[in-house]
This record gives structure tokens, sequence and C-alpha cells, in this order.
């Protein structure tokens, strides 16, 4: 307006609330659980097996925080008997957050084209695209808003692992948007003010050169905040924000067999069918009133706004796609007024979300490609466990030679997708070049992986304490690419039972170790 | 109580907006001889004042909101079909009594649906008009506060609902309805 902006926009509640906060960056432990799949194709192994790697090279790069990979979570959910779920129920996510301390949890749903498909009738092939696509529902959930975001991501197979970081990386705290909306936008608002401060609504947009496409106001009905609140949560095609709830009952309930008439199966039938258009069918109805929206406006964008001190939020929606791409709950205004409110709200509305430079991306791709062009089975790493050196002097635990390379790659097989290089040729390559712990240079390595094809070894020594009577089991683990040491640790466990627990723990440094290895790749 | 703090806040606004005199913003002219249509509240008499106005001003106005007797009001409460009472969040995740349920998640999505709705057949309700009436323009006037010190107005063009006019207006006891009418429709037609 001419007078100037929401300045004059004079609205003041009595009630002194703190202003909102704004938390840029999510910090802490971001842990990674389950990611399901329909089945077991190499995309989505390479998915599982990637997507935990270059998210931590990302936030690493980004400075947010610390990536959990999916082995130490897991042993961390078992012990505490949680299941293994993509979506938690709320009191389940409770019990994870203090697991990772109120850090984030990271699962997923993995969705591909069927390799074959027959029709209704059994007989030919039903017709899957030439150029197969792959979604992924990617599942944020916050220990500290307790809000959880999911990311319906269609993408090539080539560029998935990309696109997941690319959606994942920008999220801060109770905030998202997928892009800038800014001035000369066209845009629909829905904001719950009466006719005069919406007006200074109105010109402080006209003021920032919005193209507005009334549709608050364009009567002389006025919402009022409560009736907002069942928008903070909102299922879209692109991405939803929602509070994690029972999810194990949203399914028709049955008719009950005492009130099984025809009328009452008649009602039976109209709620089952709403059911399904409206709780199945939300998003799908949500779109189609979108693009009704955009198609009497022209708008771009509708923007919801809750000006509400604490306990406002922001909602965008692109009209063009039909789904969110902005939600904000909380602002870093300068009080909780109204005016004050809004004001960081539109300039919220264009601060664009901080990620990666988008070479770091061109080069977190080219080294995914890389690493799907190396190895065995469509970029799996093919590592090779040879037995363990028997340094006992004692006929007592030779059988422990083969067995322990053997429960190793059984323990790594359950926390870690990789292919086990040629078991005889490894053995036979191995037994040839390794004759003594001093054989292993990056000559013999060089030789070993030529001949194995194998792109890590694992093996090492065990022997005997003779004070303690323990069995000590020094584990190796060689680059073999590089011809050098990556990891290893020496572990203590007494031969009994206890001893499978050691070797959960020297498969877990492995893995770990190699994870690392792969990363410090990229740097 | 948030219907008190509204109020509360809209009086405050009101109040702190007296200080200054006129604020608007126009992003188009609204020429001579264009069809439009006037929302209004208020009595019939008041009505045809502020339509008298704008047929001086060479305003084609249509009939509308003013073609029986009746005021909106009087005969259909539109806010009242809105407001279905969604008074409480259907979800409460500490309340165990309210976490289930199918029917409250149909309800909830019922209910987000129907608000984005409302707004959408509101639209499609205006730009009816375009098709049934000729009207390029909706004008909204209220001078329903015109004992507290105000008026505000707002032009909207009905082809896209864009925004082309909102206006601001504090009254004096020196005012009446056909200077404020007329200094309003002199600005819509300079355009600045």
């Amino acid at each position: 307006m001419k007078s100037q902006g929401l300045t004059r926009f004079c609205i003041f509640f009595s009630l002194a609330l703190s202003a909102g906060t704004t938390g840029l960056w999510a910090d802490g432990t971001t842990a990674i659980g389950l990611f399901s799949r329909r089945g077991e194709t190499i995309l989505s192994k390479e998915i599982i097996l990637r997507f935990p790697i270059f998210l931590s090279k990302a936030y690493t790069r980004a400075k947010k925080g610390r990536v959990m990979y999916p082995n130490e979570f897991a042993r961390l959910r078992e012990e505490q008997k949680i299941e293994n779920r993509v979506v938690y129920k709320p009191e389940e996510y409770e019990k994870i957050s203090r697991l990772i301390d109120g850090g984030h949890l990271v699962t997923g749903e993995i969705f591909e084209y069927e390799e074959k498909k027959k029709d209704e009738e059994g007989g030919e092939e039903a017709v899957v695209p030439e150029k197969k696509y792959v979604y992924v529902r990617l599942h944020h959930y916050d220990c500290s808003t307790r809000k959880l975001v999911t990311f319906n991501i269609y993408s090539q197979p080539e560029t998935i692992l990309v696109d997941m970081l690319r959606n994942i990386l920008p999220l801060e705290k109770d905030r998202y948007l997928a892009k800038p909306i800014a001035g000369g936008s066209k845009i629909s608002v829905i904001v719950p003010l009466e006719g005069v401060s919406l007006n200074d609504f109105y010109g402080y947009l006209l003021g920032h050169n919005y193209d507005l496409r009334v549709l608050s106001g364009n009567d002389m009905s006025v919402h009022y905040l409560n009736e907002f609140e069942p928008l903070r949560d909102i299922d879209s095609r692109r991405i939803s924000y929602t509070t994690p709830k029972i999810v194990d009952d949203f399914s028709v309930p049955p008719l009950s067999a005492a009130g099984d008439n025809e009328a009452n199966r008649e009602d039976y039938n109209e709620f089952a069918a709403l059911w399904s258009k409206k709780v199945n069918g939300f998003e799908r109805e949500l779109a189609r009133t979108l693009s009704g929206i955009r198609t009497r406006t022209s708008a771009d964008y509708l923007i919801v706004l809750r000006p509400d001190g604490k306990k406002s939020f922001a909602r965008g929606f692109d009209l063009n796609q039909g789904g969110l791409i902005w939600f904000q709950d909380s602002f870093p205004a300068k009080s909780s007024s109204t005016s004050d409110m809004l004001e960081a709200m539109v300039k919220e509305m264009q601060r664009p979300m901080v990620t990666l430079p988008e070479e770091q991306f061109q080069a977190i791709a080219e080294e995914k490609d890389r690493m799907t062009a190396q190895g065995a089975s469509g970029g799996l790493a093919s590592v090779a466990i040879l037995d363990f050196y028997d340094r006992t002097n004692t006929v007592l635990y030779t059988w422990l030679s083969s067995s322990l390379s053997a429960a190793i790659d059984h323990s790594m097989k359950r926390i870690f997708e990789y292919d086990r290089a040629n078991e005889k040729l490894s053995l036979e390559v191995g037994g040839k070049l390794f004759k003594t712990p001093a054989d292993v240079n990056a000559k013999t390595l060089k030789e070993f992986q030529k001949a194995t094809g194998a792109d890590y070894l694992i093996f090492g020594f065990y022997s005997v304490d003779p004070k303690t009577g323990n069995l000590s089991i020094d584990s190796k683990v060689y680059d073999l690419v590089k011809q050098k040491g990556i990891g290893g640790a020496i572990t203590e466990s007494p031969v009994d039972v206890r001893l499978f627990n050691s070797v959960d723990e020297i498969s877990q440094g492995i893995v770990q170790d190699i994870f690392s290895a792969t990363q410090s790749q990229t740097k | 109580m948030k219907r008190i703090l509204f109020v509360l806040g809209a009086a405050l606004i009101l109040t702190a907006c007296r200080s200054t005199r006129n604020n608007y913003v126009i992003r188009e002219p609204i020429p001579k001889n264009s069809n439009i249509a006037v929302l209004i509240e208020g009595e019939n008499d008041l009505k045809n004042a502020v339509f008298m106005e704008f047929m001086r001003g060479g305003y084609e106005v249509k009939a509308f909101n003013a073609t029986d007797f009746y005021t909106t009001d009087d005969v259909l409460d539109v806010k009242s079909l809105k407001k279905t009472a969604f008074v409480t969040n259907l979800f409460d995740p500490k309340n165990s009594q309210r976490q289930v349920a199918v029917a409250d998640k149909v309800f909830e999505n019922i209910y987000k649906l129907h608000l984005f709705n409302f707004e959408n057949l509101k639209a499609e309700m205006l730009q009816s008009l375009q098709k049934r009436l000729g009207i390029r323009y909706v004008i909204l006037l209220s001078l329903s506060r015109w004992d507290a010190g105000y008026t505000w107005a707002r032009a909207i063009k009905l082809d896209n609902m864009q925004l082309v006019f909102v206006q601001n207006l504090n009254v004096s006891r020196k005012d009446d309805v056909k200077s404020v009418v007329a200094s309003m429709i002199d600005i819509m037609q300079k355009g600045k």
C-alpha cells in the first residue's frame, strides 16, 4: 500500500507470544532404517546399498550431522525389540527417538515395474513401458518435531539415487520449500483475515509484485484460525507432511453381522466407497481440486497461511503439478503479532533452501555411475574372504580357520549387499600369494585383484591369549583397487557362544571400513 | 476463545488503521462502461445509494445481490453454511480415544477437501456471473463499519480472479456515502 507494507499493518494481539524460530539445518544423527521393495532386483539392491553411502557423503559435505548406517540402527532397534517397519507407530517413534538421541530416521519404499507381467488371461505379457521408471517413497521422521515428511520420487533407474538426495538434502527442521515463490508469481491465498486486514495484506503482497488471484476475500465471508488447523497435516502427490498415526487401523471396518440387512449393507457400501475416495484417494481428490483452482484463476501457486503465534503454519501448493511444495511451522518473526508473522511468512516463502551446489550433485552422480560400472552383478562390490590364519599353535582351533570366514560372510550378508568373489578361486590364489602375513603388499594385492576381479579382500589371524584363554581375532580389510589396507580390528572373545557376537562385531566393523573407504574416494 | 481473539484483533486493527486516511493499491484502471457487479453488505437504501454512484460514474451496474427486497443475510447466511462446526481437531495423538478411527480419517479428509473446494466453488460461482451477465469486474464494498470509522473496497477481474484494486479508507464525520464511493470510483478510473 502507499503507506508501505505491513509495518503499518497494525494488528496487535494482546497475547505476548514469543516469536517463532527457524531451524536452518537438521543436525544430529540421521539413522537409516528399512527400505521395502517388491523384489530382489539389482536396482533395489543398489538403492539400498548405495543410498546410505551417498547420503552420508552428502550430509558430511553439507554439515548436516552423522548418518547411522542400517546395520547400526538395526542392532539398536533389535536390542530394544522394536519391529522393523517402514512407517512406525507413534509410540515406536518415541522409542526410536531415544535410540538416536532425538535425531532423524529415514526409511523408504521402492516400487519398480515387474520384469514380466502376465495379463488377466494368463497368456501374453502385459505391456511394460520401454523406458522403465522407479518410484520411491522416502520417509523422513524428525524426532524433535514428531513430524513425518514423505517425498514421492518418480525417476529413472540411473538417476533415482541422486534424485533421492536432491529431495531430502534441503529439508530443514519443520520447513521445506521445493522452489522459492518469488515476487511476480501468480498466487492465490487462503488466509483467515477480516476485510481491512486482508486488504492490507493483499496490498503488501502487491507491493512485492505478486500477481494475486483472489480466493480469500472474493466474497464477504471470513475464515477463522481454528478452521485451518486440520490443514496442518497434508498428504499430497509430491510431498506429504503429517504426524504419524496408528496406521494399522486405516481400513474399512467389516460390516457387523448383527446389522447385516439390506439397508445397513447399502449404508455400509456407501461408507466404504467414501472411505476409498477420501482416505485412499485423498491425494487424487486434492490434486483435482487444486487443478480446478488453477483452471479458474490461472494461478501457479496456492498459499495457505495460518498466522497464529507459535501455532502458525504455512502450506504452499504447486497448482500445475497438484502437490505440496512448501510447508513451514515456525517463522523468524519479530514478534508473534499477526502482521509480523505474515511478513515473516512472505519472506520465508521467498527464501531458497540451502543445499549442495549442483556440481557436487554431479560429482555424486558420476561417482555412483562409476561404482555401478565397477564390480560384478550390476555394481555391487565384490568381496573376497579368505580363510583366517591359525596362530594358536594347537590343533584344537584348526576348524576355526574356515568357520570364521564363513561366519563373517554370513554375518555381513545380513547387513551389507555385496557379491562374494568366487570362493574356490580366491582360496586358491590367496593360498599361493599370501603364505605369510609379510606377503601382503601392493604387488600381491594387485595380482590377487587381477586374478579374482574382487574389489575388497578380507582375511585375518587368530590366536589364543595364554593368560585368559580367550581367542584374539585380528581382521584385515584391503581395498584391492588401491592396493592398500583400509581397516581392520582386533577382537577378543571366549571360545563359547559369545564368539558369534564377536563375529557380528567384526562384520559390522568391516562394513563400516568399506563404507568409509568408498566415501573417502569421492570426498 | 479463538473467535474472541479474532474479534479483539480485528477491533485493534480498526483502531490502529485510523491513522491512515486512505490506503490503496491499483493494478489497472477499471474503465467507464465496464460491466460490474457490486457486492455490498447492508440495507437496500444503502445499496441504492452506492449503485447510483457507480452508475453516475459511467459503469454498467448489473443487478446482483440486489434483485429482491431481501438481503443475503436475511435469507441465507452463507457463513453458517461454511462453518461445519469443526471446532476441535479430530485427531489428537495424545488422546487414545481420538487416535484410531477410520471414520475420523474420512471426515478429516472430507473437511480438508471441503475447505479447498469451498474456495474453488466460490470462484466458479463468481465466474459464472461473467458468462450469464457479462460481468467483467466484481467490486466488494463494506460500509457496515461506517460507525467505527472505516470502509474498505476490493475489485476483482473475473477473467482470472485477478485482484486489481484494494482500498482501506478511514471515514470522518464530514464524509458521506456519496463522497466516499465517489473517491473510490475516481481512483478506479484513474488507475493510480
